[in-house]
């Protein structure tokens, strides 16, 4: 099956990663899924700023799916939930 | 090393169905609907910077309607600097993962960071030294040290540095007698600090744990 690809979103979730004021607010399940990985929530930051948008779905937040490359170009995903406004993004968890 | 791709609409498979929606969130304020907000006495920040660090009186915990936790740390950029330089300062020998984190702090390659070290020093000596699995020499170790606090001193004006402290320093190995030693934690509070322009800036101030 096709992989999907958001292009909008992605736009929005790599300028909103990119921007030096960016606030990043980490659910405790996200906290513990990046200790488990060993890796640190800079990893995922560094994802978000290079990710493309797979997925999307509304829960409680609108929620992204996004893959992108740590430092070292190791693959990350993350479910997010971006806000523009604000420039702040919230992860919700990564794998 | 593998380069991500920087354009959005160049995705790396070619079996891709490209959708242009308008999916946005609602505000931050509504979404985090907060119910309890309250700023962290204590907090292990260890997972967001790769060093040991607990952050005093910074760190925003959020509860939201429906009970999902949030924790946001302030200049996160600013606190890894600090934090890293705190640790160069320190005289334990630099780990591995420590060594790592700093790169990562750096935002540097390890082909990058080589480079920066000297031409000679190759990317695998690097990694090696990561892995723990060459250890550094005293002359490279404080090279290295040295590089960290140039890059990140700007970001972290509230860390007392001169390079003379690290050429001052007398490095130390405390796994050779103890092979349990465990790096004691740096302590950070945000401060606000009066540049020589007078403007007062809010910035990270490092102590060691007890």
């Amino acid at each position: 099956m096709a992989q999907v690809h958001y292009i909008s979103e992605t736009q929005i979730l790599r300028r909103i990663a990119r921007h030096p004021d960016c606030r990043f607010l980490w659910s405790k399940h996200a906290l513990k899924a990046v200790a488990d990985d060993g890796r640190t929530t800079l990893d995922v930051e560094h994802a978000l700023t290079n990710s493309q948008v797979v997925l999307h779905e509304q829960k409680k937040d609108l929620l992204w799916r996004a893959i992108g490359t740590d430092l070292d170009g190791n693959k990350i995903q993350a479910v997010v939930a971006v806000y523009e406004q604000e420039i702040a993004i919230k992860v919700v968890t990564t794998f | 090393m593998t380069k991500h791709n920087d354009k959005p609409d160049e995705c790396a498979t070619g079996n891709v169905r490209v959708l242009d929606g308008q999916h946005r969130a609602a505000s931050l304020a509504e979404a985090v609907a907060t119910k309890q907000v309250r700023v962290l006495d204590n907090y292990d920040a260890t997972s967001h910077v790769g060093l040991r660090v607990i952050v005093c009186g910074a760190a925003i915990e959020r509860v939201d309607e429906s009970g999902e936790e949030t924790i946001e740390l302030p200049k996160p950029r600013e606190l890894r600097a600090a934090a890293a330089i705190a640790r160069c300062l320190m005289a334990d020998k630099l780990q591995g993962w420590e060594i790592k984190a700093m790169r990562k702090v750096m935002n540097l390659t390890l082909a990058e960071l080589a480079k920066r070290l000297d031409e000679r020093t190759a990317p695998e000596t690097v990694s090696r030294w990561e892995a723990d699995a060459q250890p550094m020499g005293g002359y490279a170790d404080k090279v290295l040290r040295l590089l960290i606090c140039e890059e990140l001193r700007k970001e972290a004006p509230g860390i007392a540095y001169n390079a003379s402290l690290i050429a001052n320093l007398k490095v130390r190995d405390p796994w050779r007698v103890n092979p349990d030693y465990v790096v004691p934690s740096i302590v950070l509070h945000l401060i606000q600090l009066k540049e020589r322009s007078g403007s007062i800036i809010e910035t990270w101030n490092a102590k060691l744990a007890a």
